[in-house]
């Protein structure tokens, strides 16, 4: 470990002691793939917020905003405004308040309007009167829809189009022909003949401009395609070297042309002290996953040693923030050949350094899905699984159906081998955290008790938000700003723990949001969530006990 | 609605037989699509600087609700129209009439402007979708609006031709008043379409860009037709200063009007802070050639119209060109930057200290040969746009239904 030069150190002593501070509660979630709302859950001042974010799938659009305050205060004001990056709090126009909904107790919502592609943000402000709380939620303002137009508005449209086309054929022809007859004269002959004429102009001239006009349509068509959110081509390797199995992550940026600023790879930031957080998980059974952490090579390529995972194919889904708070996920695939010194390793955790881990559970799709009546956690039922260690966790729901698009907190209990309630740590700065898969690979995203946002794209936002900055022109140097990140990254790796969890863990205060007195014995992790569409998803949490990282994984059908 | 088109009918009738009531002799559906012409060029600029100062609007913001006050008057007044002659009405009145679609009777003044009507009510669930589709309003130009554009063009032109067949119905049987109704009338709805025009192309007339031929060329495309066939069509002197004054007053006025509003920008990202609307641009100085189009038809009407062309074309561009080359070098000054010529005017999602808020675009700066050039390319595309114009004036001087 070489010694730090004086941009490593500065960012070390001012920038990124807070950066990493607060990162440490950001464990990336910003998940594209399938999940476009986000799912914000904090405290403003004493009161629970519960956010979520609908952006639009089109930019510029309009944003779907709803807030639920479980506790109802009265006499509040809750408002919004959309907050860029490129912009900052200065250039955004002032809040538009959110509206109570009626018949829903403490639930408000609003509408907010982005006008620009790139990374954003939702600024909450609750008021209640001098006090006055603000929170950011960052989005990513891009376009990702491409939409088809239903058929009853094409059939009114075309009723109007073939009426204004005979009408202005018919203006041709009256212009041509009737209209210079002089008042009360008949249409003779050589009137006729110009109205044919004019008929016949007049079908010209409307074949152009509708011709024009769909050559115009298609060439917008286009342009709109080319500005669609194209997320990053990712292709993933398994490669033997002598001290092991590697995964080499290779990706390709060729395709971007919108956000190329906001989207640069050379402006990658970490999250929570780790640049990438890659996970996989192997195809149709799902029953290994894997939470792991490669090296940036160079700004396209990045390297990790694989534990020792069964054969087969996996999905690879690869989190990164940048500089601008533009997080995303790449996806990619993974193929592990049989190997001969390979032996399955079946239902057993093993810690690879200190940041990575690995597990196997049941495959799905062989196991009922249905609660277990025996199990009651506070008068509710539960879905049991078995952790690794003699661990269990039970998934707390009333009825075990989920609805997709609901806003749901899910709810589970840890214990111990002896059926106590497990004595939960701080891993990576939460209570736990949890992956979300569909069974199909459709939707992955990666939560938190905080909810489905980037805290590192948060981090990002509000520190720009203090410097006052606008524009891109005042961005650092491209190749400096990589060689410090390296170099802060390489200064974290060969921290020893503690200093370097003293570090991480910054002035970051440990907040649990479950404060009901019911729950008391227990040791439970909350996750705000949307299903966002319906289908069988398979659900990881992992969390932290007696110093070592557990994973178990739920089953669920959401309709 | 419906007393007004009966009331216009009966003053039709009267005046048949009572020339001395001769004001009252112009039906007031006419009165009604001038009217509604004002209201939705009016509600168009206004549009523009809203969309520069406020940015976020909704179906009814007031810009709007302008501009189909207009549309709405138009295809009301004009569409009762068409269907009092063909179904209420006697075959004297029929026969000054245009028969269409074999039960319909109107003028055509009357038909374009329910077409522009229908246009622009079509515009609306074409361009919401649109919004759902590929964005929110960020250009003037996309194929919805082209299609309101034309429908508020249409209405334009329909209120023009509607005054022009009066004009050329009653020739000299109306008295000096109800003449210089019909000619100032004729002036504002000229004027109103030239401002309309001018809006359509406007993106090419940004300060910034008048030292470069394109705005020349696409000004030698877009104002000799309109100006020229006014001119030959009105039967009277000046008619194309009385347009080009309209335009320029109506433009001018918006300037000094608008910023009398307080506005406060509601979209991100905002990078001029504004407490007021910003005026869209000040009028360019097609005053200066109407002038010269004016006094070649005065002396030259019966040339060759090709010849003629050619002139009208030399006119237009060697007054246009230099009064506005020169123009544009004062509106740089920190003199054109008070209320008179708006030139501090400047949209909110614009940082204040761009340099071309008071400069000219080094992209779009023509000078030496590539001026000259420019210029000669510009010639025969304004003797295209002029000989065009002369045709349509033609035609223009004949309509009489």
């Amino acid at each position: 470990m070489g010694k730090l030069d004086e941009t490593g150190e500065k960012m070390i002593r001012n920038k990124f002691i807070g950066l990493f501070g607060i990162l440490a509660f950001a464990y990336l979630s910003m998940g594209h793939v399938g999940s476009p709302g986000v799912i914000f859950e904090g405290m403003m001042g004493d009161y629970r917020v519960l956010a979520n974010v609908a952006p639009p799938d089109v930019i510029p659009g309009i944003a779907i905003v709803s807030v639920i305050l479980p506790d109802n205060p009265t006499d509040i004001q809750l408002e919004a405004r959309p907050v860029y990056w490129s912009a900052g709090l200065q250039g955004t126009p002032t809040a538009d308040p959110l509206k109570p909904v009626l018949d829903e107790p403490g639930k408000y919502e609003g509408e907010l309007w982005f006008m620009q592609m790139g990374a954003s943000s939702v600024q909450l402000i609750l008021t209640k009167g001098a006090e006055k709380y603000e929170v950011v939620v960052p989005i990513m303002a891009m376009p990702t829809a491409q939409k088809d137009m239903p058929q009853e508005l094409g059939m009114v449209l075309t009723g109007l189009g073939v009426f204004l086309v005979i009408l202005l054929v018919t203006i041709f022809a009256s212009a041509m022909g009737d209209s210079i007859r002089q008042p009360g004269e008949a249409r003779n002959q050589k009137g006729q003949r110009k109205r044919v004429i004019g008929t016949a102009v007049g079908a010209v001239v409307v074949g152009l401009l509708l011709w024009g006009g769909k050559a115009w349509w298609d060439a917008e068509a286009r342009l709109y395609n080319e500005r669609l959110y194209q997320p990053f081509s990712g292709t993933s390797s398994w490669v033997e070297k002598a001290d092991g199995n590697y995964l080499h992550l290779k990706v390709d940026s060729t395709e971007l042309k919108y956000g190329a600023i906001t989207r640069q790879l050379s402006y990658m930031v970490p999250d929570h002290g780790k640049l990438m957080h890659l996970f996989l998980i192997r195809k149709n059974d799902l029953d290994v996953f894997a939470h792991l952490h490669p090296k940036r090579i160079d700004s396209l390529n990045y390297e990790v040693q694989l534990p020792p995972l069964p054969a087969g194919a996996y999905h690879v889904f690869a989190d990164i923030t940048r500089y601008t708070g533009f997080a995303e996920t790449i996806v990619s695939d993974l193929i592990i050949p049989e190997t001969s010194n390979f032996q399955l390793a079946s239902n057993r955790i093993v810690q690879l350094g200190r940041d990575d881990t690995y597990t196997y559970s049941n495959p799905v799709g062989n196991k009922p899905l249905l609660l277990d009546g025996d199990i009651m956690v506070c008068g509710k039922p539960g879905i049991k699984t078995d952790l690794p260690g003699g661990y269990s966790a039970i998934w707390e729901t009333e009825t075990g159906k989920f609805e997709a698009g609901r806003l749901y907190s899910l709810d589970f209990a840890l214990f111990d081998a002896d059926g106590q309630a497990a004595q939960l740590e701080s891993y990576l700065g939460m209570m736990g955290h949890a992956v979300v898969l569909k069974h199909d690979g459709s939707v992955f995203i990666h939560l938190h008790p905080t909810g489905t946002y980037s805290m590192g794209s948060q981090q990002m936002l509000l520190e720009r938000f203090e410097t006052g900055k606008t524009g891109f022109s005042n961005l650092p140097g491209k190749l400096t700003f990589m060689d410090s990140v390296d170099r802060v990254l390489a200064y974290l790796d060969a921290l020893p723990d503690t200093a370097r969890d003293s570090l991480l863990m910054g002035d970051m205060v440990h907040t649990t949001y479950v404060d009901d007195p019911a729950h008391e014995a227990h040791s439970m992790v909350r996750f705000p969530y949307a299903f966002p569409q319906p289908g069988d998803y398979r659900i990881w949490i992992q969390v932290k006990i007696n110093g070592e990282i557990v994973n178990g994984a739920f089953d669920v059908e959401v309709i | 609605m419906k007393t007004y088109a009966i009331t216009a009918v009966l003053t039709e009738e009267k005046v048949a037989s009572d020339v001395k009531e001769s004001t009252r002799l112009i039906p007031i559906y006419v009165y009604a699509s001038v009217f509604a012409s004002l209201c939705i060029v009016i509600g168009l600029i206004w549009d523009i600087s809203w969309h520069m100062s406020v940015g976020r609007d909704g179906l009814f913001s007031p810009p709007h609700i302008a501009i189909y006050v207009g549309a709405l008057i138009a295809g009301v007044f004009s569409g009762i129209k068409v269907l009092k002659t063909s179904f209420w009405s006697s075959t004297e009145e029929k026969s000054q009439a245009i028969r269409f679609w074999g039960i319909f009777h109107g003028s055509l003044g009357a038909m374009f402007c329910i077409w522009g009507a229908f246009a622009m009510l079509t515009s609306a669930p074409f361009d919401d979708w649109w919004h759902n589709t590929y964005g929110l309003d960020v250009q003037i130009l996309s194929p919805p609006h082209v299609l309101l554009g034309l429908g508020m063009i249409m209405i334009q032109f329909g209120a023009m031709i509607s005054v022009t067949a009066l004009q050329n119905r009653l020739k000299d049987a109306v008295t000096a008043k109800a003449g210089l109704h019909l000619q100032w009338m004729f002036a504002l709805t000229a004027g109103i379409l030239l401002t309309m025009v001018y809006v359509l192309v406007s993106q090419y007339f940004w300060t910034f860009r008048m030292h470069g031929v394109l705005m020349y060329q696409i000004a030698a495309l877009a104002f000799p037709l309109f100006m020229v066939s006014v001119t030959y069509a009105a039967p009277y002197p000046w008619a194309c200063t009385k347009m080009a004054a309209s335009y320029t007053f109506i433009m001018a006025a918006m300037v000094w009007i608008l910023p009398f509003f307080p506005a406060e920008p509601l979209l991100s990202p905002i990078y001029n802070f504004i407490t007021h609307m910003q005026p869209y641009h000040f009028p360019v100085l097609l005053i200066v050639p109407a002038i010269g189009i004016d006094l070649v038809l005065m002396r030259s009407k019966k040339m060759n119209k090709w010849l003629l062309a050619g002139l009208l074309a030399v006119v237009f561009l060697l007054l246009f060109v230099p009064a506005q080359w020169y123009f544009a070098e004062f509106l740089q000054t920190e003199a054109a930057r008070g209320w008179f010529f708006g030139r501090s005017s400047w949209a909110y999602m614009t940082p204040p200290d761009s340099f071309i808020r008071y400069n000219f675009h080094p992209e779009y700066v023509d000078t030496g040969w590539s001026l000259v050039k420019g210029l000669l390319i510009a010639l025969p595309i304004a003797a295209i746009s002029s000989r065009v114009g002369l045709s349509w004036g033609n035609w223009m001087k004949q309509v009489k239904r």
